[in-house]
């Protein structure tokens, strides 16, 4: 059961494919700047050429007027139809809209939960932010639940708020995660993990262990497996295949099969 | 931390698995580097990261050890390692981390005798053994009951990847044992005034360690006391008790340390025992390979700019042997009588006599060994590190490439490129063949870089050319030929004016014990003096002795004795030479000097 050769969305479940990470190339933009290195204060689009376009504007971008200029280094990325994001690896995590993370429930108040994403502040969780939550069906966490959450405020000085639940008020699989184990890496593992298409690593493990896999963009990834050693031996593959290209992640994969394969 | 981590990694440990992958008693890496300066190490377990440093003082005694000095250990907890250290005031967990850190290294200094001390708590107790002290505490007085050496061990850590106490020990002993005290004695006319030698002047002197102890830490976990080695942070946040077992190779266990959790039944404890005797061992391994591949820089600490021409006084420095021997310095005075202890102090003394009467101050002699480091020194076992020291220290020394130079390979091939000047028996004037060596040293301005030890494979060295000190051609013929490393030419870098030794030739030259005489002649050319004939006899006679004498003590490097012999015909026909090349007229004499001081 599990070395059937499937491909990998059957054998893993990946838990967040997020939009934005499609990378397609830039369609009759003026900007240069998509896939390229940029530093803060490179202004990147030139809104006069954009009239009665909606453009989204992710992490690291920052609205001038009619400029769009650069706030974070990293990678320009653009994905269809209007996204644009910078993209950065650090162990740090900024909080930004319609990310989708992990958090570690801190403290529980009377309206809502305080969750630790990482990130400078902790991030607010209504407890009716869940599919058909009301005040009679708050859910109980206790501290150290790990949850996978979407961040709607993030606001620069404030602290971020959280939902448990999709744009259209359905669970969609967020909310709490159960056994497995979570470790943390940086924010350039995680964007790397969701990437599509799928990244190396990922298909390597898939064909020889089945696993459930759950990667936040701040960072922490969350695995689960039926045996503890099938756990240890794709969480350590995974952390270990951060600066390595796909041929390089292939054979690391292999090296750790032999290795942790031996336990 | 999560819920389901913890819950994983106790699941996992049923199964013996550790979320690393790492086996229940395997210990992460251990990475140890030193610092420029003596007494300073880094050390790296897995994450975990630390920094040692050993300073010293001259304080007063306390009044009930008036003749010992003091070990003390601080520890730095700094908020970049642990989001819970906070910057000035330790939290908690510091607190109790600085006390074990604390006990654990104080076994360095104290000798305590069996003693039990049960502090609060049934859970909490402290065993101490072995009445031995790690650090000789009594070679650190000065004058009994008023100035005595007070070693303060800083220990900084930097990152917090569990397991700190282990960490810090192995830090707080690689520190120790690279530190160098600068040496002191005892003047005036009472012998009460305590004259403090700058490491200029003299070198300065190691701690006597009698013995590492190795700090040795177990995390119990659940019920059913799971134990690993060397947790990790995450697994100390969720181990239920911790012991920690210090002991050293000799079998001996300095310590036991249980601060409160779970308790534990005592056949655990003594299966933890054994366990850590086996990694004591391979710890002390450890810091064994990482001080003698980085390090006989570390046990000779600074040899920076010396007075040339300065005394001729040389000291064989007691130095703890890491094989928990004893080696000592001797203090000799060249000129005359020279009490010649044995092939390994040769080479002690030899280095010394050289930094004392080489003016350079780029440390190229901190690779001279001194004592015996077999390590670094034998030419049967090469290493890169070796490799890399002797470059260093070979760096300035350049090769001499007329046609009797003997080639890298071998004594057999010494043998043949000597032997024309083997014939040679008078000590006075100088040869042709050497007259045309010193020639070609004197034309030669290249850098010349082949190495010539035997068994060293060196990497290019840079060579520099010393024109008319007569110190440097006496080594033309003896040293080279001995050790099997050619001729070793003292030259002074024509560019720098510096004066170089060539100390690899030294260095062989001590395992072969040839060193003491040749030296002689050549300390007493420097210095207007032509030993007679019948003294280089005596001198060779006295190496025969001493040769002997070097073949007794066991840990003699196999290679030593190998080529003991086939270089003893060599020493002799060199050794005649040596004399002959030892005529230098004063005034080139004096310029060297003065070009020395000018280079430094």
């Amino acid at each position: 059961m599990q070395h059937e050769k499937r491909s990998l969305t059957r054998n893993c479940t990946i838990w967040c494919r997020s939009q934005r990470h499609m990378e397609e190339k830039a369609s009759a933009s003026p900007a240069s700047f998509i896939s390229q290195a940029v530093v803060p204060g490179d202004v990147v689009l030139d809104l006069t050429n954009f009239s009665n376009h909606t453009i989204k504007l992710g992490g690291g971008l920052y609205q001038n007027c009619d400029a769009i200029s650069v706030m974070k280094s990293g990678e320009l990325k653009f994905s269809k139809p209007n996204k644009y994001w910078v993209e950065s690896s650090q162990k740090r995590y900024v909080p930004c809209v319609e990310d989708h993370v992990l958090g570690i429930v801190v403290d529980s108040r009377s309206d809502n939960f305080l969750v630790d994403i990482k990130g400078p502040a902790l991030a607010f969780l209504p407890v009716l932010a869940f599919e058909g939550g009301t005040r009679r069906n708050i859910p109980k966490f206790e501290v150290g639940t790990l949850l996978y959450v979407r961040v709607v405020k993030a606001n620069v000085g404030m602290n971020p708020e959280l939902l448990c639940m999709d744009a259209s008020g359905k669970a969609a699989e967020f909310g709490p995660l159960k056994d497995g184990y979570m470790f943390e890496s940086s924010t350039g593992l995680a964007q790397m993990l969701l990437g599509s298409p799928t990244c190396s690593i990922l298909v390597a493990l898939g064909k020889k262990v089945s696993f459930e896999i759950a990667v936040g963009l701040n960072g922490r990834v969350w695995v689960n497996a039926e045996s503890p050693s099938n756990i240890i031996l794709v969480s350590n593959a995974i952390m270990r295949s951060e600066n390595l290209s796909g041929v390089q992640q292939q054979i690391m994969v292999d090296s750790c099969f032999r290795e942790f394969k031996d336990l | 931390m999560s819920v389901n981590e913890k819950k994983f990694i106790q699941t996992a440990l049923l199964s013996d698995l550790r979320i690393d992958g790492r086996g229940p008693f395997d210990f992460r890496t251990l990475t140890i580097k030193f610092g420029r300066e003596d007494g300073s190490s880094e050390v790296q377990l897995g994450q975990t990261h630390m920094m040692g440093f050993v300073t010293s003082q001259l304080v007063e005694p306390y009044r009930d050890r008036p003749n010992e000095g003091s070990l003390s250990i601080y520890t730095e907890f700094s908020p970049m390692a642990d989001p819970s250290f906070e910057a000035g005031r330790p939290g908690e967990f510091a607190v109790e981390l600085d006390r074990i850190i604390d006990r654990g290294l104080s076994l360095l200094a104290q000798g305590l005798n069996l003693k039990i001390e049960n502090l609060t708590g049934t859970n909490h107790w402290v065993f101490s053994f072995s009445g031995k002290r790690a650090v000789d505490t009594e070679s650190l007085c000065v004058l009994a009951g008023k100035l005595v050496w007070s070693i303060r061990i800083d220990l900084h850590i930097l990152d917090n990847g569990g397991n700190l106490v282990d960490a810090s020990n192995v830090a707080a002993l690689t520190a120790l044992l690279t530190f160098r005290r600068p040496e002191v004695t005892l003047g005036g006319d009472d012998n009460q005034e305590v004259i403090v030698h700058p490491p200029e002047v003299r070198e300065p002197l190691p701690l006597i360690l009698h013995h590492l102890p190795i700090a040795v830490t177990f995390a119990f976990f659940g019920d059913d006391n799971a134990v690993v080695i060397d947790p990790t942070h995450y697994e100390e946040a969720v181990m239920g008790g911790r012991m920690t077992a210090t002991l050293n190779t000799n079998g001996d266990v300095c310590a036991i340390q249980k601060a409160g959790g779970d308790g534990v039944i005592q056949s655990v404890i003594m299966q933890c025992l054994q366990i850590a005797s086996v990694k004591a061992a391979d710890i002390t391994t450890e810091i064994r390979k990482a001080l003698t591949s980085s390090g006989v820089k570390g046990m000779l600490g600074a040899g920076s700019s010396l007075v040339p021409h300065a005394s001729l006084k040389l000291y064989l420095m007691s130095c703890f042997d890491l094989s928990c021997g004893k080696r000592g310095w001797i203090t000799n005075e060249v000129i005359g009588s020279c009490a010649v202890v044995g092939s390994k102090e040769i080479l002690g003394w030899c280095s010394r006599l050289l930094l004392e009467m080489c003016s350079d101050s780029r440390g190229c002699f901190q690779q001279v060994i001194a004592g015996r480091r077999p390590v670094t020194f034998t030419p049967a076992a090469p290493s890169k590190v070796e490799t890399y020291n002797t470059e260093r220290a070979l760096r300035k020394i350049k090769r001499h490439t007329s046609s009797v130079a003997v080639d890298i390979d071998g004594p057999g091939n010494l043998r043949k490129d000597i032997s024309p000047s083997s014939e040679q028996k008078a000590i006075g004037g100088i040869s042709s063949p050497l007259l045309e060596r010193l020639k070609l040293v004197s034309e030669e301005n290249n850098v010349d870089k082949r190495k010539h030890m035997e068994g060293n494979n060196f990497s290019e060295k840079e060579i520099y050319q010393n024109d008319g000190i007569g110190n440097s051609k006496n080594f033309i013929g003896g040293p080279s030929s001995r050790a099997s490393c050619n001729e070793t030419i003292l030259k002074s870098d024509q560019e720098t004016d510096a004066l170089f030794f060539p100390l690899l030739v030294v260095s062989q030259l001590a395992r072969c014990c040839h060193a003491i005489w040749t030296i002689r002649f050549w300390i007493s050319i420097s210095h207007g003096k032509l030993l007679p004939n019948k003294k280089s006899e005596e001198l060779r006679g006295d190496e025969r002795t001493s040769e002997a004498n070097s073949e007794e003590p066991a840990e003699e490097p196999k290679a030593v004795a190998s080529e003991t012999e086939a270089l003893e015909t060599n020493m002799q026909s060199n050794g005649s030479k040596t004399l002959l090349d030892a005529v230098k007229p004063k005034n080139q004499r004096k310029k060297k000097a003065a070009h020395a001081n000018d280079a430094r």
